[in-house]
């Protein structure tokens, strides 16, 4: 047989689209080279090849979505993008675009299925500690204060406030809680978040309650490292949980305030005003109003609590009294304040109510946070330098939520699972419909309308199992997935999350790693305890 | 029965003196309350004792040793916190998390465990009594539901309550009045004290036994609440959902 032949023969084929073909002159046909999927792969690789060798950044930004797994991911990117019109799959979360992701196993030291303070101390530390601990390792004793002591770990918000980097933490929940609390506080349990929450011998053998680490959080790092020159405290700090602050006494209490009695410290401390005292140059603030007057560029120091408790939900923040400030909003202001210093920055970032939501059973709730929190990843990408800063994005855990069953394509993520080929609900063994979304526990079923506000469940009583969804709008925000084993409060799940990484520096994130390299990739890509070390005289 | 309850309710509004008639925002009331079900001629028979100390109400369930504190915040909205007074701890909802996420603004209904609405639909038949002592007799006939007040326009509190259905006999009968300040106040500051938890804390808590058995069995129910609405019908925390 001829060349000429086999050329002949080979366009032949090329045309007659027979890819496989013996002979064919290219190893992959042009009508799979232009398909948009490998089109779309191939310049993602592409991309890939920018970040690599580039091993520095000068700035940090840690993003921690809490209790936000990979089903949580998913089922935001399928919401978001069928918010948009599209069909949702093929929608991309800000982060997933991401070019590194890895896996991190979150298992506390004594917890198979861990929380929020013992794996975030694991990824600000880089040490796995136990559940219900804050910045301490694996020898403390729960709720013991005298262990606290000899037990302490130092946290990357730390070294980069001693290496002269300004620091801040932003949380839609309060302030106090697990995940932010780990960036500054060292604390025998997660719940001594003020003085009235802690046993008396707590408080007798010195022990401070964690509001009070995060205002005197300057003073006390300068007692520990008395030679620390560049040290000045963070910078910014955003967030919920105003009560911790301010003492028991209605006199005290905000314009926000929803309780008869907004704080809760019986020390009579009002901490807002020793902060206010101590940063004569910052602003303390309590409401989207003050959030708004704040010119990042006349600012030196942010100090807002916008909510007695936890932030809204980001669906239900349009029903806050005094108005909030979103996760987004809070970022780029943050980053705003924060970029003045030539040193660099720490930024830690928690969207705090993922978590909240589906502990309520709403996965409504969840994913709407979840796409807020990927909005404010979105923020800061475009804000930044992102030659000069890494942008990791993580969970803590995860949380028993699954997308289940074989619903079509588009098929709408909140809805009731509808398989390929039909227009009505597909009906399981009992003959009752399903949704695709679900929890494997918790409080179960609520048909609540256009609630808002996943907690408002917590009100009503336990309503696990199936139940008969054919008249149900289970699209609507005020709906709660059914779930299978009744308890009074959906729980964490067990399995690895993701770790999204982009900037210099982030091709460290791959493969499958224990949580506390989370600390270690920030803490390599921005030399922290190095240049914490060289500002000590090191 | 009725004579004795009726006795027994005048006997403790003449034990108050005519200066605690301005003392509505301070005192507390100690209710019996009995069910008889026609069918089974079966009465159930439990307390509660309603604590007023200004804008905060408590509603206290000896039977189960829980505490409900209702607080009127700012904005009108109430915050509730439920005591279970066996562990000395507290559990936090706020307004959003009241009756299925409307919040709750009904802070009479707390205050004086009729609705205001409930109360304007009834007649007044006759009045009698002065001052402190002054009784308020109302009724009302709903298709489902005969109701029968006996009110204390002064201290605005019911005397005697009584709701008779086809098939049960509600009676809530006013017991005893607490006008010591110093008692009224030890029932709030006591539970102040308590260690309190937001429930949406709670599932990030599993290592706390008490909180790990919150979860696990979610809140200890108490059954109907025995307030009443704008129909007369019984409120409770076991609403239904709609198939």
């Amino acid at each position: 047989m001829s060349k000429k032949i086999l050329i002949a023969s080979a366009v032949s084929l090329a045309i007659s689209t027979s890819a496989f073909a013996v002979g064919a002159a290219k190893p992959i046909p042009d009508y799979q080279l232009d398909n948009p999927w490998f089109t779309a792969g191939k310049a993602n690789v592409s991309a890939k090849d920018y970040f690599s060798g580039k091993t520095k950044a000068k700035n940090v930004i840690l993003f921690v979505g809490d209790g936000m797994g990979v089903s949580t991911v998913t089922a935001a990117r399928i919401l978001e993008g069928q918010m948009k019109g599209m069909l949702g799959e093929e929608n991309n979360l800000s982060f997933d675009l991401f070019p590194f992701t890895g896996l991190a196993k979150t298992y506390n030291v004594d917890a198979q299925t861990p929380d929020s303070a013992g794996t975030m101390t694991a990824m600000m530390t880089g040490v796995k500690t136990d559940v219900g601990v804050i910045g301490v390792d694996e020898d403390i004793v729960r709720g013991d204060c005298s262990t606290v002591a000899g037990n302490e770990l130092v946290t990357a918000l730390e070294l980069s406030e001693l290496a002269g980097k300004s620091t801040g933490v932003i949380s839609t929940a309060r302030i106090t809680h697990a995940t932010p609390a780990a960036t500054y506080a060292k604390s025998a349990d997660r719940n001594w978040e003020d003085i009235s929450d802690m046993p008396t011998d707590a408080v007798n053998a010195g022990c401070k309650d964690i509001a009070l680490q995060l205002i005197e959080f300057e003073a006390d790092m300068k007692s520990r490292y008395p030679g620390a020159k560049k040290l000045n405290g963070i910078e910014v700090v955003m967030g919920g949980g105003r009560r911790h602050f301010l003492p028991k006494d209605v006199a005290f209490n905000s314009p926000d305030a929803v309780s008869e009695i907004e704080g809760d410290r019986t020390d009579g401390r009002d901490l807002t005003a020793e902060w206010e005292s101590v940063n004569p140059n910052g602003v303390y603030v309590y409401d989207q109003a003050g959030f708004d007057a704040i010119n990042p560029n006349k600012t030196k120091r942010v100090f807002g609590l916008f909510n007695e408790s936890h932030m809204q939900y980001e669906a239900d923040r349009h029903n806050d009294i005094a108005g909030e400030p979103s996760l987004s909003e809070m970022t780029s202001k943050a980053i705003d304040v924060l970029d003045n210093n030539k040193r660099g920055y720490f930024l830690m970032v928690e969207s705090g109510r993922i978590d909240h939501g589906h502990h309520a059973g709403s996965a409504y709730n969840a994913l709407t946070d979840t796409i807020e929190f990927a909005k404010a990843v979105k923020a800061a990408v475009e804000s930044v330098d992102m030659s000069k800063t890494l942008i990791l994005v993580t969970a803590d855990h995860s949380h028993v939520f699954t997308i289940a069953g074989y619903p079509k394509r588009g098929n709408p993520i909140l809805g009731k699972v509808v398989s390929v080929g039909s227009d009505v609900p597909a009906t399981a063994a009992d003959g009752l419909p399903y949704t695709t979304l679900g929890y494997t526990n918790g409080r179960g079923f609520r048909d609540l309308g256009n609630e808002t506000d996943a907690d408002a469940s917590y009100g009503l009583p336990i309503d696990a199992g199936r139940m008969d969804l054919t008249s149900v709008d289970t699209e609507t925000s005020g709906f709660h997935q059914e779930a299978l084993i009744p308890l009074g409060s959906e729980t964490h799940a067990g399995e690895d999350i993701a770790i999204y990484g982009k900037g210099p520096g982030a091709h460290y994130v791959s493969g499958t790693n224990e949580q506390s390299v989370i600390f270690h990739i920030m803490d390599r890509v921005a030399r922290l305890a190095k240049k914490a070390g060289a500002a000590l005289g090191n | 029965m009725y004579r004795i309850s009726l006795l027994l309710i005048l006997s403790c509004v003449n034990n108050i003196a005519f200066a605690d008639c301005d003392s509505a925002d301070t005192l507390g009331a100690k209710y019996k309350i009995s069910s008889t079900h026609s069918e089974s001629n079966k009465t159930t028979i439990r307390d509660l004792v309603l604590w007023r100390n200004g804008k905060a109400v408590a509603h206290q369930y000896p039977d189960t040793q829980i505490t409900e504190l209702w607080e009127l915040s700012g904005n009108g909205m109430l915050r509730l916190v439920r005591n279970f007074d066996a562990y000395k701890r507290g559990i936090e909802y706020h307004p959003g998390e009241i009756n299925n996420g409307k919040g709750d603004k009904d802070w009479k209904l707390k205050y004086q465990l009729v609705s205001t609405k409930l109360m304007k639909k009834m007649q007044l038949e006759k009045s009698t009594g002065k001052d402190c002592r002054t009784i308020e007799y109302y009724s009302l006939n709903e298709s489902d539901a005969q109701i029968k007040l006996l009110w204390l326009p002064r201290l605005q509190l019911l005397k005697k309550l009584q709701v008779t259905k086809a098939d049960e006999i509600i009676q809530w009968n006013l017991e005893d009045i607490v006008t010591d300040k110093a008692a009224v106040s030890q029932v709030f500051t006591s539970r102040s004290s308590y260690q309190t938890t937001d429930y949406i804390d709670i599932g990030d808590n599993e290592s706390d036994p008490f909180l790990l058995k919150m979860i696990n069995l979610g809140f200890v129910e108490h059954g109907s609440s025995g307030f009443y609405d704008a129909q007369g019908h019984a409120l409770d925390g076991h609403r239904q959902h709609k198939h």
